[in-house]
């Protein structure tokens, strides 16, 4: 068994609040991810939970136990650095064997373990050279394995793919997956790759300068992001905002997005919204995926903007529509019979449209609020 | 991290091929005679003032010269003597009691500076509150002159002087022995004072040592259970087995030099209790002027301490090779 | 504003060839990327134009002229580098300057230009920051503001933003593009990330272990690859590769789940059949008697599209879905393609011999 319960966590450097009030909990064997832009907090709250620092304010637990009195060399966690932390004078089968050596195990058992690691990790062919002799991806694996072989209830890895290629950071994805399955660890990844954590997280943490965002799956992190931030971070290219007014026109509710053009909202929407005491001013959100893309002169009703820019980037495109000051992104498919310059029409579904409020950037989108804590900084 | 794509093999055998960027624009040739001309002034300075000194001595010492001869240096072949003067080095029982005992004294005054050194370092290694004067304070000694030192020192090992006062205060009896004049006593004395001169450079060495090993593995050690014990033993000491060979080894042939403060606080005495291979030579030069003999033992000295030098950079080099051999 | 070639070129460091007989022309205006995995040799490429770096066989060319003799300095190239360089006890304003300085330009001109670098770049105002106080874009930026100043020929970029966090590499990439185009002028971009390659190159070069293994738009990188290598390197996640029979035109997989029948005009025998996974459509409702049948293995959602490993008899199958599709594990799906979605390499030699677009010389 190992959960971690964080209860109303707090770090600050002097002045500075780097963690604020985070209250979560994972489960027994669960890989979660700490997701956030650089400086949100999710590399001290990490280093807390090692206890490479201590916390100002709050409790963090493991198994209901209250471990701050806990020296970090006698938690048994393992920890994966961004920048590996090889022991570059050691060779690559010590860096393995190290965590068993300071624990005076016998030579034997030593080496049967080494071994099974060493072929887990595929480094089995390695295992006698200097450990600086690596190259950048087979030290992120040595990295992972020299934790993983003290079989440790609880994997902290801190941006652990940062530094190597994308090709590499694919592959490892599905690798870092296969081992936490066959370990049976608890896992909390911290990175601020969106795509990262949506592949290998059961639920992910959303931090935004110190303050949890939401806490959820995947899924409902995408689909039903609780502010603005976790919208607009969530997925590449990033959720669409517009800004607008709710205008009442011939007994229907109709977003108005100035000169762009305007959306008659249907019947289920204009009620969500009147529930959630929506005012005029509203932010009206949809994700490039879901955008349809239509001539100027066709039927349906949508904005209608000219290309900017094209991005194509294999399988799909992105297109962006408008100017540099409000620019709308679409995503289609690997053929566009667009050229830049065009206007085309933008037609947004209304199952897919999502509303949030201007000023608080909460959703004003009701249900599935399973989530942590409210907080915008 | 990765700078740029070049693969670590690569860039290590572009600079092993002795290639820089200019030289590269340049050309091997242009390169090697901009080389010879820009060096050529210093290395007719140093044959000047190396070459010509030592030839001088290697001259000397084949004769038995002395300046009571009446005659010059130049003049010295008329009593020339071939190896006469290096077999009595190997029948010189006084120099081989001068060489013994300087070793001995030295290898005590560096093993302690050593340890004192590094268990300094490893204080200093974490910041704490006004390191920077206790640093600065630490480093004091070091700055002394040697010879002041040295009085500092004859002053305080006095029969009546303040050592001898510190411990009647402390055992309550009085205690009064006279340091300098017993053997035994005289050896520590002298050896409390260079270990007090010379701790801080150890103790420097050690620590910028120290200070080199990587915070993160450090910190990695930690999180794989070590204790601070464990992490001094297989992360810290490893990785600054060079700088301990250096700081050793630069000891060790300084400490060989050991005189100013012998000269001061003993003279070598009591008789040759304290007698270091640099008072013995310098009794013989000025006391008997036998300066051919001592030339040659001068020359001796130095194919000596030149092995010693080999022996720590190519020990070194070793401990260097295995990491670049690894890279 | 420049055209840059290497003619013949190789270059060794101690018996280790770095790149090998490279032909590259770059137009003038071109945003040109070098794509390929680490160590192949791709840095090498611009330290050979910069001049840091001699030929031992080929030629260097500039706006046709050859390069052998000329210093760095001379070639007026401007390098980014990935660790950019900036001088951290000086402000953003006088990093930018210092090249002008250098040269002693009039300080009213440096102004100018100063001002106007970092009106294009975003960044008017951050100029009196230190580098230390700025975020990882920005410094990026006045890293390009400071090559910008000196108005150089072309600009080489050597990973520039590979360090960046993910969203902001995202939009930097787009910024790029658009300061290319507006500045017009030559660039020449190493990039390991094979997004962002073909999202900004006007064209590109694939190379390998030294050797460039094909050039052309990214469209024809990705719709015509010239061998099995790039089809796999290019595309995420990679190209789908089975083994099997072709006979008669129609490919049969070694276990008999895949039969496709390709119409392909190439002669009988082993081949390996090559298909995208966004070409691969999950059938919805009654599948077809020629749709492959197989099993979820992992469904990996990414939010827009949801990558699912099919796994059809021993072979693994990535598809790349849009949207959310309702899958379980373990459950049975079939899928169905274009057969003109299909490409075919030798095994041997792992050439592309079908489509025929593809076997174009590089």
């Amino acid at each position: 068994m190992s959960s971690i319960d964080l209860i109303g966590l707090g770090k600050s450097f002097n002045a500075v609040t780097a963690v604020k009030d985070l209250t979560l909990s994972v489960r027994d064997k669960e890989f979660i991810a700490l997701l956030g832009p650089s400086g949100c907090g999710k590399t001290t709250t990490m280093n807390m939970i090692a206890g490479i620092e201590t916390p100002t304010t709050g409790e963090i637990r493991f198994n209901g136990i209250d471990i701050s009195r806990i020296a970090p060399n006698r938690r048994n966690i393992g920890f994966v650095f961004q920048n590996y932390a090889i022991f570059t004078h050691l060779s690559v089968f010590e860096n393995l064997a190290f965590a068993l050596r300071v624990r005076r195990l016998a030579r034997r058992e030593i080496d049967r373990r080494v071994r099974e690691i060493a072929a887990l990790m595929q480094l089995s062919d390695r295992l006698d050279w200097p450990s600086s002799r690596l190259s950048v991806n087979e030290m992120q694996k040595l990295a992972i394995g020299r934790s993983a072989i003290a079989e440790p209830a609880i994997f902290l890895l801190d941006e652990p793919l940062s530094n190597v290629d994308a090709a590499f950071r694919v592959f490892m994805r599905a690798e870092l997956k296969r081992i936490q399955r066959t370990l049976q660890q608890t896992m909390v990844y911290v990175t601020h790759d969106q795509t990262e954590a949506m592949s290998l997280a059961d639920r992910i943490a959303v931090l935004d300068r110190g303050l949890l965002q939401q806490f959820d799956t995947p899924a409902a992190v995408y689909n039903r992001p609780r502010n603005t931030f976790v919208a607009r971070f969530m997925g590449s290219p990033a959720m669409n905002l517009l800004e607008g007014n709710l205008v009442g026109l011939n007994g229907a509710m109709v977003f108005e997005a100035g000169a762009k053009g305007r959306l008659r909202l249907d019947l289920g929407e204009a009620e969500r919204l009147a529930n959630a005491g929506a005012k005029q001013r509203i932010l009206l959100g949809i994700r490039p995926e879901d955008i349809l893309l239509a001539r100027p002169d066709a039927g349906e009703e949508g904005l209608t903007l000219p290309i900017n820019f094209i991005e194509p980037i294999g399988p799909r495109t992105i297109l962006h529509l408008g100017d540099s000051a409000a620019e709308l992104k679409v995503v289609t498919g690997k053929r566009v019979p667009y050229r830049i310059g065009e206007a085309v029409k933008l037609v947004m579904p209304a199952e897919r449209r999502r509303y949030f409020d201007p000023a608080s950037g909460l959703s004003l989108d009701a249900g599935g609020e399973r989530s942590g804590q409210h907080g915008q900084a | 991290m990765s700078a740029g794509s070049e693969s670590p093999a690569v860039a290590a055998a572009t600079a092993a091929a002795g290639g820089g960027r200019l030289a590269d624009a340049l050309g091997p040739r242009l390169t090697r005679r901009i080389g010879i001309a820009t060096t050529l002034p210093t290395q007719l300075l140093l044959i000047f003032i190396i070459a010509f000194p030592t030839l001088v001595t290697v001259y000397i010492s084949l004769t038995a010269w002395t300046p009571l001869d009446g005659i010059t240096w130049v003049q010295a072949y008329t009593s020339w003597s071939w190896f006469d003067n290096y077999i009595e080095i190997f029948q010189d029982g006084r120099l081989g009691g001068a060489i013994l005992r300087t070793l001995f004294i030295v290898a005590v005054a560096v093993t302690s500076e050593f340890l004192l050194g590094f268990g300094l370092a490893l204080l200093f290694v974490d910041k704490f509150a006004f390191r920077p004067i206790y640093y600065s304070l630490f480093l004091l000694p070091m700055m002394v002159v040697p010879a002041v030192s040295g009085y500092m020192f004859l002053i305080l090992f006095q029969s009546t002087g303040p050592i001898n006062q510190l411990i009647s205060f402390v055992t309550g009896h009085p205690f009064e022995m006279v340091w300098l004049t017993n053997r035994t006593t005289a050896t520590i004395a002298v050896i409390a004072a260079d270990v007090w001169q010379w701790t801080p450079m150890m103790f420097l060495i050690l620590l910028a040592g120290l200070i080199g090993v990587p915070q993160d593995q450090i910190k990695a050690a930690r999180l794989l259970g070590a204790s601070w014990g464990q992490i001094l033993t297989r992360i810290s000491l490893p990785r600054i087995r060079a700088v301990i060979v250096i700081a050793i080894g630069i000891r060790f042939i300084e400490a060989l030099k050991l005189f100013d403060v012998m000269f001061i606080m003993t003279k070598g005495g009591p008789g040759v209790a304290t007698e270091t291979l640099s008072l013995y030579i310098y009794k013989r030069t000025f006391g008997d002027l036998e300066w051919a003999y001592v030339a040659a033992i001068g020359l001796t000295i130095v194919i000596v301490m030149s092995l010693a030098a080999i022996a720590t950079l190519s020990a070194v080099r070793r401990i260097k090779a295995r990491r670049a051999a690894a890279a | 504003m420049a055209r840059l070639e290497l003619e013949g070129v190789s270059k060794a460091y101690g018996g280790i060839a770095a790149v090998s007989d490279v032909d590259l022309t770059v137009e003038d205006n071109e945003f040109f990327c070098i794509f390929g995995p680490p160590s192949c040799g791709k840095t090498t490429l611009l330290k050979l134009w910069l001049g840091l770096r001699q030929p031992d066989r080929g030629r260097v060319l500039i706006d046709r002229r050859d390069m052998a003799g000329i210093l760095p300095g001379e070639r007026d190239l401007a390098m980014v580098f990935q660790n950019l360089a900036l001088f951290p006890h000086m402000s953003a304003k006088e990093n930018i300057a210092f090249p002008l300085r250098e040269r002693g330009a009039p300080a009213a001109e440096i102004e100018r230009r100063v001002a106007d670098a970092a009106n294009r770049l975003h960044i008017a105002p951050l100029l009196h920051k230190n580098p230390g106080q700025l975020s990882g874009g920005e410094r990026q930026r006045v890293a390009i503001g400071r090559t910008l100043v000196r108005d150089p020929r072309a600009f080489l970029m050597d990973e520039p933003i590979a360090a960046l966090d993910a969203r902001l590499r995202e939009e930097m990439r787009v910024e790029l593009k658009r300061l290319q185009r507006e500045l017009r002028h030559t660039l020449i971009y190493v990039t390991h990330d094979q997004e962002e390659a073909m999202s900004i190159a006007d064209r590109m070069a694939i190379m390998r272990e030294g050797r460039i293994v094909q050039t052309g738009t990214p469209d024809e990188i990705y719709n015509a690859p010239v061998d099995r290598y790039v089809a796999t390197l290019v595309g995420s996640p990679p190209m789908n590769v089975v083994g099997g029979r072709l006979s008669n035109g129609s490919f049969r997989d070694a276990e008999g789940r895949i039969s496709l029948a390709l119409a392909a005009d190439c002669p009988d025998g082993p081949v390996d059949l090559g298909i995208r996974p966004e070409d691969l459509h999950l059938v919805a409702g009654e599948a077809a008697p020629q749709d492959i049948r197989g099993e979820v293995q992992v469904i990996e959602p990414l939010g827009a599209f949801t990558i699912v490993d099919v796994m059809v008899g021993a072979t693994l199958l990535r598809i790349d879905a849009p949207g959310q599709p309702d899958l379980r594990l373990d459950q049975p799906v079939a899928l169905k393609l274009r057969p003109d979605a299909c490409y075919l390499f030798n095994p041997a030699d792992g050439r592309t011999i079908w489509p025929h677009r593809c076997q174009t010389r590089r």
